[in-house]
């Protein structure tokens, strides 16, 4: 065997051992971004071909998750993120940080109120909560919550100054809140306070 | 000890197991002594437990998806095609010159660090106020285009302030404005940007509309017949020059930029 071809096979099998098992995972984070399975497979696929064709760009015993999500994030910001972009600007200045606070403490007999909202919202409504952030705020938010990576890490693999990822993070904790919190109005689950 | 502003600045760290040691003790010797402060942290970590156990259980459906087998599989006849590729040409990957600048491109991209500097959170209303404006640009993309001609916004400028604006500064270009109040005191907020997508945001008023923050008011640098202002902390660089009658504060996305060098007014000739 030629010492090219013996090369290959060990990228091959070190690529399948170290990358590709993080593969669930960024399908989630492509399926909340892109809202739809065609394009979820698409970006995945673009994410892991990329990968692999600079994978002696990556320096063995870092973090491959990371890296792997950033070269995905790239591709979703450059291709996808035209095509699925709300056209309407959320407004996030007019929450008032303390609104659910607010909200929760007027009723305020209780010891726990928000129990009681919580145990009302079902998943699909969360579901269609995380969809409805805009993108930049439900990448952060996924990247989170659901990933489970620091500030510093998000800020490299969106490539953000880390103080846009708290105040992404931050506002888009504030937008999920109120969804929640009206949705539960709708319903009728809680009473409107205000 | 800190104050009840600065412990709910601090909520979101210790939400996310962000807060240094130092600041979450801090932060909980003050819940101690505040019912206030208490209520709201407490009801803030239980919709935090709850909304991220709850994205986790969302996104379970998707480990038991008989997608993934098909995709797996897409993916590893994919690497079948690159595998075959490299091998039979014998142009490696990175012998192709144009394939060599994209990866050195990519890898300058994958090298970003931020700097977070350790100095203690100290946040007078104004400032909150003011970082608030500048990185609500963010959120309205419509603001970080050209607008109006530079040149109509930099007159429009002269003849409400007498202020001679920069069109240009440090490879950053004047795009757009607006009015903002903030608290209670009437701004311009002008708002330039660079190749690199950063932008600075610059807030014109009358200086004797605007109060300076208690803690930078004995704190002036002159500099060229102007006092200068300058208020550092985490992440939140603001600069503060008193330039004739008006208070000018600049702010930039870009944390390792020298907010310094950027001088917002036009350099007469
Ligand atoms: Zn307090
Ligand atoms: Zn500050």
């Amino acid at each position: 065997m030629t010492d090219r071809k013996k090369e290959e096979i060990d990228k091959r099998k070190q690529f399948e051992v170290e990358a590709l098992p993080h593969m669930d995972a960024l399908y989630r984070t492509a399926l909340r971004m892109t809202k739809n399975e065609k394009d979820a497979e698409d970006l995945v696929q673009e994410a892991f071909v990329k990968a692999y064709r600079f994978w002696d760009k990556f320096e063995p015993g870092s973090n491959c998750r990371a890296w792997l999500f950033k070269i995905m994030t790239n591709i979703f910001i450059n291709d996808y993120r035209s095509k699925s972009r709300s056209p309407m600007a959320v407004n996030v200045d007019d929450i008032d940080d303390n609104f659910l606070y607010g909200q929760l403490a007027v009723g305020g007999k209780e010891e726990n109120p928000e129990q009681d909202l919580f145990n009302k919202i079902f998943d699909d409504d969360v579901k269609k909560a995380i969809e409805n952030l805009p993108d930049d705020f439900r990448l952060v938010v996924m990247l989170s919550f659901l990933e489970g990576f620091s500030y510093q890490e998000i800020a490299e693999i969106a490539d953000l100054q880390l103080g846009t990822v708290k105040s992404r993070l931050h506002r888009g904790r504030k937008l999920l809140q109120k969804e929640l919190y009206d949705y539960a109005i709708k319903n009728g689950y809680v009473k409107d306070n205000v | 000890m800190i104050n009840c502003h600065q412990a709910l600045s601090l909520l979101q760290d210790i939400l996310d197991k962000e807060a240094s040691e130092i600041d979450e003790k801090e932060v909980r010797a003050h819940l101690e002594r505040c019912s206030e402060c208490f209520g709201k942290f407490k009801l803030e970590e239980s919709i935090h437990a709850f909304l991220k156990e709850k994205v986790k259980v969302v996104n379970e459906d998707i480990k038991t998806s008989p997608k993934l087998e098909s995709l797996k599989s897409n993916i590893l006849t994919k690497l079948d095609d690159i595998d075959k590729e490299d091998g039979s040409s014998n142009t490696g990957f990175f012998k192709n010159p144009t394939r060599l600048v994209i990866s050195v491109a990519a890898l300058i991209v994958l090298i970003g660090i931020a700097v977070f500097s350790a100095a203690f959170y100290k946040h007078q209303e104004y400032y909150i106020a003011i970082e608030k404006a500048h990185w609500s640009v963010d959120s309205k993309p419509e603001l970080k285009l050209v607008s109006s001609s530079p040149d109509d916004i930099c007159s429009q400028i002269y003849s409400t302030y007498n202020f001679n604006l920069a069109e240009e500064n440090s490879g950053y270009k004047l795009v757009s404005t607006h009015k903002e109040t903030l608290q209670d005191v009437e701004f311009e907020h002008l708002i330039y940007t660079n190749e690199d997508e950063d932008y600075i945001s610059v807030l014109i008023t009358d200086a004797g509309d605007f109060e300076l923050p208690p803690d930078i008011i004995d704190k002036a640098q002159t500099i060229n017949n102007r006092e200068i202002y300058d208020h550092n902390c985490r992440g939140c660089r603001l600069i503060f020059q008193k330039i004739g009658s008006l208070m000018v504060i600049t702010a930039s996305t870009n944390s390792q930029f020298d907010l310094m060098s950027f001088d917002p007014l036009a350099q007469s000739i």
